[in-house]
This record gives structure tokens, C-alpha cells and sequence, in this order.
């Protein structure tokens, strides 16, 4: 074999490679370089531990600002309509224990800070007995109340009345009292409720479209027993227990009942817990990019291979798109290198755009957005305006000199004279020696 | 091992102080035991002890090129993060060489995916100063690894370990962590290759004319052209 034969070549290679290396002393410089990214290491788990005991601090005093600002607070209603508690403030701010008297004018309506509403036909009595952060407690002291509460996660809502208690989630319905006779009728609309109190071992539930009637035992007949009865069906006007004002039954057909609050968030119209429900779902989605740049999904391992159209295949399945809407600033970038590599240049473009419209055009998508209307839409001056974009925004980039070169090709083959001679002069201030400087100079002296 | 940090540099198990005061280690186990320990000492003995073996296949790999530094930090940068997965203290210098070609072919493989947008002008190439004819052993050089450039990133670096890093077939296999029959079919087509693309390169074509085993390949493919046509 000759000494000078292809084999024999590369043992000059190598001889000349390794000479090359070992002339440059790579070694101390590697040992400097690790020793100072050592110290910036050490530096920075320094700083760290200072800054992590402030960190801690300050998030301490932020969780305590949060817990005073976020704190529930009890709820608080206004009461509107004709009618007065003793001061007759009406419009105004209604109190605790304040006694609350629907005048012969019209209704009373207790608005609660919740969206629940307690309206007080004429001749209606009642008072708020607590106000809580989940709800409120209104004793009903004599007449028919109509109650509507707004459901939410925590509602606890109560209408006392004597010896009854009926408990509220999101419902409305109406509850009247007679005090001669300690006679409770609820009549429901929507929802359920379950009311407790004197001849129920347990609590009865009453639903959309029955009506209960209970009497306690009363002062003027001890030996009776109490009585509850809970009738079914679209409940027919009632009469009303003596004293009370008669009201209009509801005409709306019954419901199907809605007790359980999740099955009430899905059937409820436009409640806030269901607006709450939308914006979770909404919040959910939101998440997705980081599931979507955590999840280490085929098309980048083969992007790594070097296996650009099985890649490109594999993102297709993944949800090419998907990808370029949520995935990081990196996934999206390398997706249209693979769609490039893969001489798939609209999808490439596609996923370059999508780059530079989510993350306020990042430097390697605005220089391939420019090659690709250089090279593949023949667009020069289209081109133009995306590498003078990049020379403007990205002085110091990993591709300016490149842009700066092909930002003069471009001018020059969209027939910019002025602007190729201009991009030219900055040239050769900025690259002197630069593979474009031949070119720059001639056009410079022209 | 809290013991093991407490105690002075030259009493920790397996460490020895030189006259120089640098610490050196007996064996590869005691060097991972050390860095297992997080012994900084042991990390400054693991890059002079290494670096020549990286340093061969990285350039061999890229050739003369501005970067290769940068590629070799890298690399010990990645066996410093990954050294406390390293359970088997004889398989550190494979490791070590697996973890340099997979760095160099990733620099190698970037570059070609965003080559599109580079170029390298004729005055921005480095000189390169060799012995003997500068000029023709220069232009031959830059001519292979232009040629290697033309080469898929896994042939490449099949073909630079064995030919230029002087590898051994099985070091080349397990570098590349892959089989010996891979190596053996990536190097076939990696020669294949090369001598049908040096008949581009005057440099190459005048060593090719020379004789020996790739000329032997190249009268061959062209004679089965021949016959093909």
C-alpha cells in the first residue's frame, strides 16, 4: 500500500486534527471553564439559600395578606320593596335580628350578597337570625316567605320556623307559617330541601313539585301528635293558614329534582357555580401546554434521530396543530425545523408562524420565516422585511451576520437598489470580513 | 461519608496526595467513589485523566473547528451531572467516550439542521498549520471532512472513530452503543460512500489514485456501474 494512498490520509487527519487541538492547550482551558461554572454553581446555591429564608419571608407575609384579603366573610343583604323593619330603612342595609314587616303596599325583598333572594309578601314577618359566609338563617315569624337560593359549594341556608328548620342548598320555594296554629307549609319549585322538626325522626326530604304541611303540637292541644304530611304532585292551590295573605301557586311544571349539587351544577342554567364549573373547565386547558412540552412524545425523540418524515408523521398523529397552539417556544421552533427537514415547508411555515405570533417572534423562527420566503415563495421583499426584522431586534443573535448578508441578497433581488445599498454600508461596518463583504463593497462603490 | 468529607483530602479512602499537593486516585473505582462522594478534588483528576480521550474522539469527530471546546465542555459537564447513575466503575471510560460522540454528533447534527441559514465564506475557514506539504495536506483536510459532511450524522461518526480516532470495531460499537454488526454495516456504507464522494475532491481523487484498500473499492463500484449499464 502506498504511502500516500486514501488510508495513509487519514492518519494525516488525524495527526493534523489532533495536532491542532493539542496546539490550542485545550486542557487548561477546560479545567478553567468547569471551575468557573463550578463557582457559578457554588455562587448561586449560595444565593440561594440567602434568598430562599427572604423568599420564605415574604411568601409567609403574602400568604398572611391573602388569608386577611381572601377570608370568607358573612354575607349581607339589603331589603327593598314596601315594607319596613322598625326604623323603616327601607333601601338600606338590613341587620341581624331586625324584624322585617311587608306593609299592605306590596313585597319585601331581602337581597342577599350571594344572589339569594327571601321576598316577603304583604302582611309577611320575619327576620334575619345570622348571617354566615355560606349562607344565612332567616326565621320566619309569620305569613309565607318565597326563598331563592343560589347553590353554591358551601351553601348553608336555613329558614327557621317555630320549631322547624328547613335546610337550604339551591332551590326555591315558599315557606309559610302559621303562628296560631304552628302549622309549616313548603311548597317547592326547584331543588329540594330537608326540613327537621317536631314528628320527624328524620329529616324529610321535599322536592320540585310537593308540598309539606307539618304541625307542631300546640299549647291549646297537648295531647295531639304532630303531624307531617308531604303531598306529591304539581301542588293545587293551598289554602293558606289562617292570618296569612293568600299567594299565586306556582305555575312553573315540576322539575326533576336536582338535589345532589353536582347533578344542580350540570342542569342549572347560568348559575355562578356553573360559570365557576366554566372557568375551571377553561383553566384546565390552560394547563395543557405544560402536559403537552412535559409529555416526551415520539416526533421529538425522532427529531433527535434525525428521522424527520417518520417525525413529522408522529406529530401529525400527536396533533400537529395542537402542538403548535400549546407547546413550548422550543417544541414549536424544532416542529417546523422537522417539517423543513422533512421538505414538508407549509407545515414548517405553519408551525413558524405559530412560533413567532405565541412568543413574540423568537429569533430562529423570524430568520427561517425569512429563508423559507426567500428560498421557497420566492418573495425577496417579503424576506427582506423578516431579516431587517432580525438584524433590528437581534443585534447580538446567533444568526445576525447571516441576516445582515441575506437581508443585502434580498433588497437586491427585489430590486431595492437603495435599501440593498444601505443593508450593504451596515454590512461592512458590522462584518468587515464576512462572506457577503465582496458583494457589499461593490455595490458601496457603485 | 460524612466521615469520608470531614476528614483531610490526603486521609479520604482511596485519595492520595502527590508531592505537587494534587490529589490523584488509584483506579477508576476509587475516582467514582470519590465523585459518588462529591469530592471537587476528584472532578479536576477525572478531567486530566480524561480529556485526551475525549479530546481525540471530539476532534476527530468535527475536525479543526472553533467549537470544539465548547463540545468538550459539554461533555464533561454531562458526566458530572450523570456520574451518580454510573454504578459500574470499569464501564467510566466507555461511558465517558459514548457520552463524547453522542455530544459531538449532536453539535454535528444542529449544525447541519440550521446549515440552511450559515455559510461559511472561504476566508472564515481556520488555517491550519500542519508539517510537511502544508498546502496539499491542508486542502486534502478540509476536503474529507467536507466530504464527511456529506456522510449521515451515524455513518460519520462510525467513520471518524474507526478511521481517524483510531478506534477499535468493538470501541466504535460500544461508543455508539450499538451492535458490532451495526458498526460493521454503518462503516461499509460510511466507506462506500467517502470513496464516491473523494472522486469530487482533486485532493482526494490523487490519493485515491494512489492504491490501497478504498481505491480497490472505488474501481469496484465503478465497474459495477459498468455492468449495470
Amino acid at each position: 500500500m502506498s504511502e500516500s494512498n486514501l488510508e495513509s490520509l487519514m492518519k494525516d487527519v488525524a495527526r493534523t486534527v489532533q495536532g491542532d487541538a493539542r496546539r490550542r492547550q485545550l486542557l487548561p482551558e477546560i479545567q478553567a471553564r468547569l471551575e468557573r461554572l463550578d463557582e457559578q454553581s457554588r455562587q448561586a446555591q449560595r444565593s440561594y439559600g440567602t434568598w430562599r429564608l427572604s423568599l420564605l419571608g415574604a411568601a409567609a407575609c403574602a400568604a398572611g395578606v391573602l388569608f386577611f384579603v381572601l377570608r370568607p366573610m358573612p354575607l349581607s343583604y339589603a331589603v327593598d320593596g314596601a315594607g319596613a323593619g322598625p326604623a323603616g330603612r327601607v333601601g338600606m342595609v338590613g341587620a341581624i335580628g331586625e324584624r322585617l314587616v311587608a306593609s299592605d303596599a306590596g313585597p319585601l325583598a331581602l337581597r342577599f350578597s350571594d344572589g339569594s333572594q327571601v321576598t316577603l309578601p304583604p302582611h309577611a314577618q320575619a327576620h334575619v337570625d345570622a348571617l354566615e359566609p355560606h349562607g344565612a338563617t332567616v326565621a320566619l315569624e309569620g305569613g309565607t316567605v318565597d326563598v331563592s337560593v343560589i347553590h353554591r359549594a358551601k351553601t348553608h341556608w336555613s329558614v327557621r320556623a317555630g320549631r322547624y328548620t328547613i335546610r337550604v342548598t339551591g332551590t326555591k320555594f315558599s315557606a309559610g307559617w302559621d303562628r296560631k296554629t304552628d302549622t309549616l307549609t313548603v311548597t317547592m319549585r326547584e331543588g329540594s330541601v330537608e326540613v327537621t322538626g317536631p314528628g320527624m325522626k328524620a329529616p324529610a326530604r321535599v322536592v320540585g313539585g310537593q308540598r309539606l304541611r307539618a304541625n307542631d303540637v300546640t299549647v291549646d292541644h297537648p295531647g295531639d301528635e304532630p303531624e307531617v304530611i308531604v303531598e306529591d304532585g304539581t301542588v293545587a292551590a293551598a289554602p293558606a293558614p289562617e292570618g296569612v295573605a293568600p299567594q299565586a301557586e306556582p305555575v312553573a311544571p315540576p322539575v326533576a329534582v336536582v338535589a345532589e349539587p353536582e347533578e344542580q351544577a350540570q342542569t342549572a342554567p347560568s348559575t355562578p357555580s356553573r360559570e365557576i364549573e366554566h372557568k375551571a373547565s377553561h383553566a384546565h386547558h390552560a394547563a395543557a401546554p405544560t402536559m403537552v412540552a412535559a409529555n416526551d412524545s415520539g416526533w421529538r425523540a425522532l427529531y433527535k434521530d434525525a428521522h424527520y418524515e417518520a417525525g413529522l408523521a408522529a406529530a401529525e398523529r400527536e396533533g400537529f396543530e395542537e402542538i403548535c397552539a400549546r407547546g413550548s417556544v422550543e417544541d414549536v421552533i424544532n416542529l417546523g425545523e422537522l417539517a423543513r427537514l422533512a421538505h414538508n415547508y407549509n407545515r414548517a411555515e405553519l408551525a413558524y408562524r405559530a412560533a413567532n405570533r405565541r412568543f413574540s417572534s423568537p429569533p430562529r423562527a423570524v430568520i427561517a420565516l425569512g429563508r423559507l420566503e426567500l428560498d421557497q415563495h420566492n418573495n425577496p421583499a417579503a424576506a427582506a422585511r423578516w431579516f431587517d426584522e432580525y438584524v433590528k431586534r437581534f443585534p447580538r443573535g446567533e444568526f445576525v451576520r447571516e441576516a445582515a448578508g441575506l437581508l443585502l441578497e434580498s433588497r437586491l433581488k427585489a430590486g431595492d437598489n437603495a435599501g440593498a445599498r444601505d443593508a450593504a454600508e451596515s454590512y461592512l461596518q458590522h462584518f468587515p470580513n464576512g462572506p457577503y463583504a465582496k458583494k457589499a463593497n461593490g455595490l458601496v462603490r457603485h | 461519608m460524612a466521615i469520608a468529607m470531614a476528614l483531610p483530602r490526603e486521609m479520604r479512602p482511596g485519595a492520595h496526595v502527590l508531592n505537587g499537593g494534587a490529589t490523584t486516585y488509584n483506579d477508576d473505582a476509587e475516582l467514582v467513589a470519590a465523585l459518588h462522594r462529591g469530592d471537587r478534588a476528584a472532578r479536576a483528576v477525572l478531567v486530566q485523566r480524561y480529556e485526551p480521550l475525549v479530546e481525540r474522539l471530539v476532534a476527530g469527530a468535527l475536525g479543526i473547528d472553533s467549537e470544539i471546546a465548547d463540545v468538550i465542555q459539554d461533555v464533561f459537564v454531562g458526566v458530572f451531572e450523570g456520574i451518580r447513575g454510573l454504578k459500574d466503575a470499569s464501564a467510566l471510560r466507555s461511558w465517558i467516550a459514548t457520552l463524547a460522540v453522542f455530544t459531538a454528533r449532536g453539535r454535528i447534527r444542529r449544525r447541519r439542521r440550521w446549515r440552511w441559514i450559515r455559510f461559511l465564506a472561504p476566508e472564515d475557514v481556520p488555517e491550519v498549520p500542519v508539517s510537511g506539504p502544508q498546502g496539499e495536506t491542508h486542502e486534502a483536510v478540509r476536503a474529507t471532512y467536507r466530504v464527511l459532511d456529506m456522510l449521515p450524522d451515524d455513518e460519520r461518526m462510525a467513520f471518524s472513530l474507526r478511521f481517524i480516532s483510531e478506534m477499535q470495531l468493538t470501541e466504535v460499537a460500544a461508543a455508539c452503543r450499538v451492535s458490532l454488526a451495526t458498526v460493521k454495516r454503518r462503516l461499509a456504507r460510511a466507506e462506500k460512500r467517502f470513496v464516491e464522494a473523494a472522486k469530487d475532491h482533486p485532493a482526494l481523487r490523487e490519493r485515491l489514485a494512489q492504491g490501497g484498500r478504498w481505491s480497490e473499492l472505488g474501481k469496484a463500484a465503478e465497474s459495477g456501474e459498468a455492468g449495470e449499464s
